[in-house]
C-alpha cells in the first residue's frame, strides 16, 4: 500500500459518511453531490441515473411525509480494493437505527471513480438484507 | 503517529474487512489468505491453527448438508445471509512488524441481530500486507433466535 493508496481510501471513506450523513439528514444537495456527475443509485425497487435525478428524487422525499422521527445508518465492515489510479469497488455494510431500535439492515456494491479531487459514487446498489417486523421502512426485500 | 504506521493501520483496517466478507459469503480460498501461513483462529473452544485447517473449517460453511443438526454452522442451516459488521477498532502497534487488535462486531442474519462479540487479534507483517497471526472471537451476546449454535 502507497501513500496514493492510503489517500484515495481515506477520501472514499469520507465519501461514504457524507452519503448518510446527507441522506439521514435529507440534505438533498449534500446527498447528490457524493455522485459523479452520471453516478447511479441502483436498487431492487428502482435505479436513478445522474446527479440531478437523485438530487430531485432526494428533495422529493426530504419534503414528504417522514417514514421515521429519525434514522440512522451505521456503516460497518467496509472492504475498499483499488482497482485503477482513479477507480475502486467497495462492499460496505450498514444496520440502521430508527425509534423501533434495529430498522433494518444491508450493504453496498459500489464503484467509486476519482473526479479532481474528490472520489464519487459512480455507481451504488443497494441491497437490503434485513427489516425488522415494526420497520419504518416498508416494502418488498429483493429476492436474491 | 508515523506515516508508516498510518499504512500499517490501513492495512489491518484492509485485512479485518477483507476476513469478514470473505467469511460471511463462506469463499474458503479468499478467507484464508488474511491469515499468516501459520495464523490461528480461536473461536469458542476451538482452535484452527494453519490455513489448511481454518480452509477445512470455513468449506464446512458453505456446504448446507441435509438434517444438519442444531449447532451446525448457519450455511448448514439454510440462513439466508450473514453479516458480520465490525465497529468499534482498537489498533496498538507493537513493533515495526507486529500489531495487536480489538475489535468489535455485530452479527445480522434473517432474523436480525442475531449475535455480538470481540476479537482479540496480533497481526505480523507479510511482504506488503499485515495478516492475522492470531485471532480470538469471544460472543458477548445471542439472541434466543440465534442461528448460530453455542
Amino acid at each position: 500500500m502507497t501513500v496514493e493508496d492510503l489517500l484515495a481510501r481515506e477520501a472514499i471513506r469520507d465519501t461514504m459518511a457524507r452519503y448518510h450523513m446527507a441522506g439521514d439528514g435529507n440534505d438533498a444537495d449534500g446527498y447528490a453531490g457524493v455522485f459523479a456527475e452520471d453516478g447511479v443509485l441502483d436498487s431492487a425497487d428502482f435505479r436513478i441515473e445522474g446527479r440531478a435525478a437523485i438530487r430531485a428524487w432526494k428533495a422529493g422525499r426530504a419534503s414528504g411525509p417522514q417514514p421515521a422521527k429519525f434514522v440512522r445508518h451505521n456503516l460497518t465492515t467496509c472492504q475498499i480494493d483499488l482497482t485503477g489510479p482513479e477507480t475502486a469497488k467497495v462492499r460496505a455494510y450498514f444496520a440502521v437505527f430508527t425509534e423501533v431500535g434495529p430498522d433494518h439492515s444491508g450493504y453496498y456494491s459500489d464503484e467509486f471513480r476519482k473526479v479532481g479531487e474528490a472520489w464519487l459514487i459512480a455507481y451504488r446498489k443497494v441491497w437490503i438484507d434485513w427489516r425488522a417486523r415494526e420497520s419504518r421502512f416498508r416494502g418488498p426485500l429483493p429476492k436474491k | 503517529m508515523t506515516q508508516e504506521e498510518l499504512l500499517a493501520r490501513e492495512a489491518i483496517r484492509y485485512t479485518m474487512a477483507c476476513y469478514n466478507m470473505a467469511g460471511d459469503r463462506a469463499r474458503a480460498d479468499e478467507f484464508v489468505t488474511v491469515f499468516t501461513k501459520d495464523g490461528i483462529l480461536e473461536a469458542g473452544d476451538t482452535q484452527y491453527q494453519g490455513r489448511d485447517a481454518i480452509h477445512k473449517w470455513m468449506s464446512g460453511w458453505g456446504r448446507p448438508k441435509a438434517g444438519a443438526s442444531a449447532d451446525a454452522a448457519p450455511a448448514k442451516r439454510g440462513v439466508k445471509f450473514v453479516r458480520h459488521n465490525i465497529t468499534t477498532s482498537q489498533i496498538d502497534m507493537t513493533g515495526p512488524d507486529t500489531a495487536t487488535g480489538r475489535t468489535y462486531f455485530v452479527v445480522f442474519t434473517d432474523i436480525g441481530p442475531d449475535h455480538c462479540g470481540y476479537y482479540s487479534d496480533t497481526f505480523r507483517k507479510v511482504g506488503d500486507r499485515w495478516l492475522i497471526s492470531h485471532r480470538k472471537a469471544r460472543q458477548d451476546w445471542r439472541s434466543p433466535e440465534s442461528t448460530f449454535g453455542t
